[in-house]
């Protein structure tokens, strides 16, 4: 198991963040951290210096929209779920990554 | 848009944050009780899990503030913390901020009216589309390369040519004054203070001026009666502001108009100093001004025209293309003598007057420049000393980690604060100053109205002084707070060394310095004004009226006019309390000035400069009237007017350049014609007060001249206000309708000097202004000082100095800064009244006084303002005093 953390960039937290949240349906904060963790082989793990401002700039920007739930241990937690104009956002996004990968891989190849 | 959604959610957040901030405390606690749980299930007991979660969860406080910076704008949160605690550190020191706002308010206040005046008549343009795309025209007669006459009126023939073909314009308008106008409204005759202005029937299209209600002129239905516009401020004076006006038929002078709209606010038509009552379409002129016809005689001098010119076509150029001017210049002119037409911008607008107000008004922007940086220097002072005081409290910001980007913030918020109240009072204050300083404003013969009120110049003016200054005043005390050494502070106890602090003194000084040359001016002032006061004017001011008749503005002509002026002279002349009467061309300290050349027949051949002198037309008895003394010689009667000799008097200035040491009398001096010399008189001042000796002679008035006006000089027995109402009556027997002004040669006297009186008012009460001031901050100043050196006095106070020693060492503090600031003083001072030197009259800086009043002034009040410090270090009780510290 590597041990280096991954570090990420705003946007591709974001990115990842609503694709989560896309296929797992609505999380709250914590849940969210342990599923990425548990996902991605722990390289990526996320304190809550990064998460938590994460969501709220997709809550703020209406990505993403958060309500208080109760959990199967019956405790208060705040859910977040995808809108819909998250989900036109994730597409936007995630089409604009895939080409940016596409052109890093390239260049690294040729060089 | 998401980015959108995210400030304005950001703003919101940080201006209301209490909602925000409970989500975010409910949020953590949620997230440490999950963790809590994942503990449980490993296996840990409540308590243990409870610690593990806290230490997996990582820094709650960091966690929060992350997400805080994420959620709000972090400067605008820091502002809303900032305010409020700025607004409560303000009112901890209620009289330093009180203190404070007062002066700012004064200085913002003060410049800010000034600044109206000086915008209003020098610098703003007109109300009207492209203002700097006009061009008024103007035709000059030089000799040799000296301008002898110039005058901007033109035929109107000209305009009509021009119409026609415009060659440098894309569009010309012409317009012609009416200075008197009677309306006739709602069973009312109102005589029209604002006068009316005639207007080519392009002049609103062409300037881009869109009616306020109703329309501007244009092509009326002539079937109907004419159209007239309403000003403005006469809609709002005559009829009450009511859109029931329009539509409404009234008489302008006896002649029918129907009114179809009002002017805009901001439009009072191209001419500065006027704010015409009505415009009226130049067609209908000669209805309502009956004594010409403008359109009749079309090559008569009577429009002003003012064109829009093509881009790109230099004023130069465009008058040297304006070739049909030549068809209406006299050839051929005689000797050097040339007749030109000029092209001149007017962005903001025409003015005769504008040069007799630029002066002063210039002098009165930089004297309230001066308060302004005296109240500055005042709230720097107050501030400072605070910020002084207040050590221990920035010091202990500074010690748990405000930065000193931080501190500045938060002195910022005070500055504001005090900027925006100071701002408002003063904004409220500047608006009824200005109206004062437009009475105070210098008038001519004719008033000269200003409808200058606080406009959106003024108040961004307003906005942007007070911001500044507060500022500047402001960031003092924040760079004394930046440079703070903290342990030291923090190891000190003493409350901070207010009064002795350098930067603070310094600027004591510059309040010292700055109101030393206020007192200076406000002193030359008003010794000017109280020496042109006692002037001797050569004529007996205290018994004598001055009126104007105008029978032409009521159609009177020919041997009317002869008619009604020899029954108006028949009932001055009988009227009890009337000593002696007279007419005359001209009025005494009118300003007006007519010159002619004057030749000796056979005498010496004099250059062209001393051949001129002023040429006097004047009634009978004119200088029994008057009062001007005869040395030699007789008065003018009334057979000279009839008879066949040319008569002629001159005053001694004349007699001495003409005739030398030669007796004048019953010689021959030609002017326009031959007349014989029959008196020598004492010279007068006849323009204005502060007129110089020139030569002058006086020829009788023939009383057929058929000129619409006349003028009476009236000698009263008693003062001459008494005899006010029986000359008007007397005056207004043989026709009560035609226009009549008459005042007491006192109120002639006042307007030549109304600019000295507006200096020496405004720059005393600027010098009052600066000294309460001076006084306020150094009552401070000095409280402080005192404060700080309690231990001290206790001990010289113990050790036996007795209580006049210790109020000397403490007055000694002020005077030297005194001292100080005035050396600073004296030399702008100086500098000022050599450039301020025309407005000044018989005051010169040799006279030793002219300085040491004023410096006296301000030594004295500089004592005085110390002098509850010095009581108050005087009542110190050294036992208190050394065991407190």
């Amino acid at each position: 198991m590597p041990s280096e953390r991954v570090e990420l960039l705003q946007g591709t937290l974001d990115l990842i963040v609503l694709r989560a949240l896309a296929t797992m349906g609505p999380q709250h904060a914590y849940g969210l951290a342990a599923r990425l963790a548990q996902v991605s082989d722990h390289p990526l793990s996320l304190n809550q210096g990064t998460l938590y401002p994460a969501l709220i700039r997709l809550e703020q920007k209406g990505w993403i929209r958060g309500a208080w739930q109760k959990t199967e241990t019956n405790r208060d937690a705040k859910y977040y779920a995808i809108t819909k104009s998250g989900e036109k956002a994730l597409e936007k996004q995630a089409e604009r990554w895939r080409r940016l990968a596409g052109l890093v891989d390239k260049l690294l190849l040729e060089s | 848009m998401p980015a959108l959604r995210r400030f304005l959610l950001r703003v919101l957040t940080a201006l209301w944050p209490h909602r925000a901030e409970a989500d975010l405390g409910r949020e953590v606690q949620a997230h440490l009780a999950l963790l809590e749980d994942d503990f449980v299930a490993k296996g840990m007991d409540r308590e243990a899990a409870r610690h593990a979660a806290r230490r997996a969860f990582g820094g709650v406080e960091q966690a929060k503030e992350s997400q805080r910076a994420a959620r709000s704008l972090a400067w605008l949160d820091d502002l809303r913390r900032d305010v409020p605690y700025a607004m409560r550190s303000l009112l901890r020191a209620p009289a330093t901020t009180m203190a404070a706002v007062l002066a700012l308010a004064l200085g913002v206040g003060a410049t800010t009216a000034v600044f109206t005046l000086f915008d209003g008549v020098l610098l703003k343009p007109l109300a009207v589309t492209r203002p700097d795309q006009l061009r008024v025209m103007r035709q000059a007669i030089y000799m040799g390369r000296r301008e002898a006459k110039a005058s901007t009126l033109l035929p109107y023939e000209l305009f009509v040519q021009l119409r026609a073909t415009p060659e440098v314009f894309s569009d010309v308008i012409a317009f012609a004054p009416l200075d008197d106008a009677i309306l006739a409204a709602n069973d009312r005759e109102i005589r029209l203070a604002g006068g009316g202005v005639f207007v080519s029937d392009n002049y609103f299209e062409v300037l881009g001026v869109n009616a306020r209600r109703g329309r501007m002129l244009a092509g009326a239905d002539p079937q109907t009666d004419l159209p007239a516009v309403l000003g403005h401020s006469a809609w709002l004076n005559h009829f009450g502001g009511d859109s029931s006006a329009i539509g409404r038929r009234i008489a302008i002078n006896d002649a029918p108009f129907t009114i179809v709209g009002v002017a805009p606010s901001s439009f009072f038509g191209l001419v500065l100093g006027d704010v015409p009552d009505v415009f009226l379409p130049l067609e209908a002129q000669s209805l309502a001004q009956p004594s010409m016809s403008i359109l009749a005689d079309r090559r008569n001098w009577s429009v002003e025209i003012v064109g829009r010119i093509l881009p790109g076509v230099a004023d130069a150029v465009a008058a040297e293309r304006l070739t049909l001017f030549r068809g209406f210049t006299r050839q051929p002119m005689p000797g050097s003598a040339k007749h030109v037409l000029e092209v001149q911008p007017i962005i903001n607008g025409l003015s005769d007057v504008r040069a007799r107000f630029a002066e002063p008004l210039t002098l009165l922007l930089a004297l309230g420049v001066l308060l302004l940086l005296i109240a500055c220097a005042n709230v720097a002072t107050l501030l400072g000393a605070r910020a002084a005081s207040r050590r221990s409290e920035i010091v202990i910001r500074a010690a748990i980690g405000a930065g000193k980007g931080r501190l500045l913030r938060q002195f910022a918020a005070e500055s504001l604060i005090l900027a925006v109240i100071a701002g408002t009072i003063g904004a409220v204050f500047a608006s009824w100053a200005t109206n004062v300083l437009l009475t105070l404003l210098p008038q001519g013969s004719t008033p000269t109205l200003f409808d200058l009120a606080l406009d959106r110049r003024s108040l961004v003016f307003c906005v942007a002084i007070s911001m500044l200054t507060a500022l500047i005043a402001g960031v003092v005390p924040a760079l004394r707070a930046a440079g703070f050494d903290l342990s030291a502070a923090l190891r000190d106890r003493s409350p901070g060394a207010a009064g002795s602090d350098r930067r603070v003194r310094a600027f004591a000084i510059v309040q010292v310095a700055l109101s030393v040359v206020l007192v200076i001016a406000s002193t030359m002032f008003a010794e000017t004004l109280v020496r042109l006061t006692r002037t001797d004017l050569g004529f007996d001011a205290g018994h004598l009226l001055q009126a104007t008749v105008d029978p032409g503005a009521r159609l009177y002509r020919g041997p009317e006019l002869d008619h009604y002026y020899e029954a108006v002279f028949d009932r001055l002349e009988q009227l009890p309390g009337v000593t002696a009467a007279t007419s005359s061309q001209m009025l005494l300290l009118d300003d007006g000035r007519t010159t002619g050349t004057v030749a000796v027949p056979g005498g010496p051949e004099l250059p062209q400069e001393l051949r001129e002198a002023q040429i006097f037309q004047v009634g009978p008895e004119f200088f029994r009237t008057t009062g001007i003394g005869v040395v030699r010689g007789r008065d003018f009667s009334a057979d000279d007017l009839r008879g066949r000799r040319r008569v002629a008097a001159l005053n001694e200035a004349a007699a001495r350049l003409y005739f030398g040491d030669r007796d004048p009398l019953g010689r021959t001096v030609s002017s326009t014609g031959d007349y014989e010399v029959i008196a020598i008189v004492r010279a007068a001042k006849y323009n204005t007060v502060r007129d110089n000796e020139t030569a002058a002679l006086f020829v009788p008035y023939p009383t057929t001249r058929q000129r619409g006006r006349m003028h009476y000089l009236i000698r009263t027995d008693g003062p001459p206000e008494n005899a006010i109402g029986a000359v008007s009556a007397a005056i207004h027997g043989p026709d009560p309708l035609v226009p009549l002004r008459i005042a007491p040669m006192r109120v002639f006297v006042d307007r030549s000097l109304s600019q000295e009186r507006l200096l020496t008012m405004l720059s005393i009460f600027f010098a009052a202004a600066a000294l309460t001031l001076l006084s306020v901050s150094l009552y401070g100043l000095m409280m402080f000082w005192v404060a700080e050196r309690t231990t001290a006095i206790g001990v010289h106070l113990a050790l036996g100095a007795n209580r006049s020693n210790v109020r000397w060492v403490v007055i000694r503090q002020p005077l030297w800064l005194a001292g100080l600031g005035i050396a600073a003083g004296l030399p702008v001072a100086i500098l000022g009244a050599r450039l301020a030197d025309r407005f000044l009259f018989g005051v010169g800086l040799r006279d030793p006084l002219t300085l040491a009043i004023p410096v006296g002034i301000v030594v004295a009040v500089t004592a005085i303002a110390c002098l509850p410090a010095a009581h108050r270090a005087t009542r110190i009780d050294p036992m208190t005093a050394l065991r407190c510290g």
